[in-house]
């Protein structure tokens, strides 16, 4: 019975997952003509990995959106005069902060296309390898180095423009989804040089991990999964184990970030994805809207 | 020790950002020089940093000799204009850096210089409609639309218009007059160089053209005075109004160059 819970629990997971897909990707002709969308609609953000120059996206990455304003000429000092073009950082960060504070890492289980593309890539029949857990801290340098740090302080020229640095040399959704796109166009082709090697290689590691482990990106790198964790520790939407738990550890076996949420319902690491509650024979494990008291 | 694998993880993935740190964007340069960077990232970056300001837009190559007669102006000017305008001259025809760099050894270049490779060089002329001669420059206001544009050399009086944020007509109203040159470089007996003359003579009359023979000292003096380039090769080089196009080797590519920039 419980087997037939997960089944139906699957679908439904990924039927949302495959919607998020289509709805942050309605401009397909970009596939076929090479050139990003730039809408009205490029404002807005969508709650995942998903790379602003990939052909067919018709919302923008948070966390290179983030990136892109800490790397403007100038930030600190177009903040402090209070420019709107830097002051649009706290909308960025709102965001993140909101979708955090409501639901945790919800996002990443149901919402985030790389974490599709993850799922649907360990579905590929090959070799399992373990994930080792001293990876997972990786994750918050990702976010406070890559994404704060190097964009907002350094820069090559002084005065100049600094860079988004996890776009340039980490991210595998923007090498897998735009990259790789967009430099077999021949407009894009001049920009084949030492960062896309390096970024091929970072993505190809990446998606080939993930054949072999389940969401490795979501463990061990990914900025927004870090940033949502930490927040889910005080969202709105929590997880809870009851007394009825019996420890039988069958939740860890479904979870796909590989951990036992029965000794710690409020992990950072959780994706709030639900398999764990369709699972639990002795149905302990809930989620609520409210944490509990 | 494995607790902190992460360590090295995040250490791996510091590798690049050390590597373009190092070896991007800014190149040294004598005090003498301004800032050069590379790419059109870098051009954009300064465009974007110089929102609000005029911004006066050269586009040389070290090969073109009206181009490099020209910089001081651009310098002088960019001194007494000090924070009000924002001047970048941008190297679209040098197609290696070291070329670059060894020419600002000598040549200290004051203001910011951006190098594109040829590709990028390509782009840009795309993006702002360049016609295939040097120098060009474009003059952006405040917000970035395009006020004035000349092909070919400017004086002082007429760049110093340009950036005053005169209007496009009274820009105009400082042109200089126009005339054809071109410059045939090769050995005398050369039959290539012979045909280049003749196609030369048949554009320009007895007047508008200058044979320089590399092996004769004197010519070889007037080329390094010209900036023209010792290639191993007869080309020549025609310039309109100041404006030079790129060395050709054939007369059908020299009466082509003719007909592209009337």
């Amino acid at each position: 019975m419980h087997r037939n819970r997960l089944t139906r629990h699957s679908v439904l997971r990924k039927t949302v997952q495959f919607a998020s897909l289509l709805a942050t990707n309605l401009h397909l002709s970009g596939w076929v003509t090479g050139n990003i969308f730039t809408g009205a609609s490029k404002v807005a953000m969508i709650p995942g990995l998903h790379c602003y120059s990939c052909p067919s996206s018709v919302l923008a990455c948070p966390v290179g959106s983030l990136q892109s304003i800490l790397a403007a000429p100038g930030f600190w000092g177009i903040l402090a005069s209070g420019r709107a073009d830097a002051l649009i950082v706290f909308a960025v960060v709102g965001f993140i902060a909101t979708v955090g504070l409501v639901a945790g890492r919800f996002a990443c289980g149901w919402l985030c296309p790389f974490g599709l593309l993850q799922d649907l890539l360990y579905k590929i029949p090959f070799p399992r390898m373990s994930f080792n857990d001293s990876l997972r801290p990786a994750k918050y340098v990702m976010l406070l180095l890559f994404v704060f740090g190097l964009p907002a302080f350094l820069r090559p020229v002084a005065g100049g423009a600094g860079d988004p640095w996890f776009c340039k040399v980490v991210c595998p959704a923007g090498t897998s989804l735009a990259g790789w796109p967009l430099v077999s166009t021949s407009d894009g082709a001049f920009q084949i040089g030492f960062l896309f090697w390096w970024k091929s290689a970072v993505a190809f590691v990446i998606l080939l991990w993930a054949v072999t482990v389940e969401r490795p990106f979501c463990k061990a790198l990914c900025p927004l999964g870090a940033a949502w964790g930490v927040l889910g520790k005080v969202s709105v939407f929590q997880m809870h184990v009851s007394d009825a738990c019996i420890s039988c550890g069958k939740c860890g076996e479904v979870c796909p970030m590989g951990i036992e949420i029965y000794k710690n319902p409020g992990s950072a690491e959780c994706i709030r994805c639900g398999r764990c509650e369709k699972v639990c024979p002795v149905d302990a494990i809930s989620h609520s809207i409210r944490a509990k008291t | 020790m494995s607790r902190y694998l992460w360590i090295p993880l995040v250490l791996v993935l510091m590798i690049p950002v050390f590597v373009v740190n190092l070896s991007h964007h800014t190149v040294a340069g004598s005090q003498a020089n301004g800032v050069l960077v590379t790419g059109i990232q870098s051009l954009d970056s300064i465009l974007i940093a110089a929102s609000g300001k005029p911004v006066l837009m050269n586009f040389w190559a070290t090969w073109c000799g009206p181009c490099v007669r020209e910089m001081p102006l651009l310098e002088q000017l960019a001194v007494e204009t000090g924070d009000d305008a924002v001047f970048i001259a941008v190297d679209l025809g040098d197609p290696d850096l070291e070329t670059l760099e060894l020419f600002r050894e000598n040549n200290p270049v004051g203001i910011t210089v951006v190098w594109l490779s040829t590709q990028e060089a390509g782009l840009v002329a795309q993006r702002y409609d360049l016609a295939d001669a040097l120098p060009m420059t474009l003059i952006l206001d405040g917000q970035g639309e395009e006020t004035a544009r000349a092909i070919g050399a400017r004086s002082a009086q007429w760049f110093a218009a340009a950036v005053s944020g005169a209007s496009g007509e009274e820009v105009e109203q400082v042109e200089e007059a126009i005339d054809i040159h071109i410059y045939v470089v090769g050995l005398a007996d050369d039959e290539a160089v012979i045909a280049l003359l003749a196609e030369a003579v048949s554009i320009a009359g007895d007047e508008g053209f200058d044979f320089l023979d590399p092996s004769v000292y004197e010519d070889s003096v007037a080329m390094a005075e010209a900036y023209l380039p010792t290639s191993g090769w007869p080309y020549a080089q025609l310039c309109i109004g100041g404006a030079c196009n790129r060395p050709v080797g054939t007369p059908e590519e020299l009466r082509a160059a003719f007909e592209s920039m009337r």
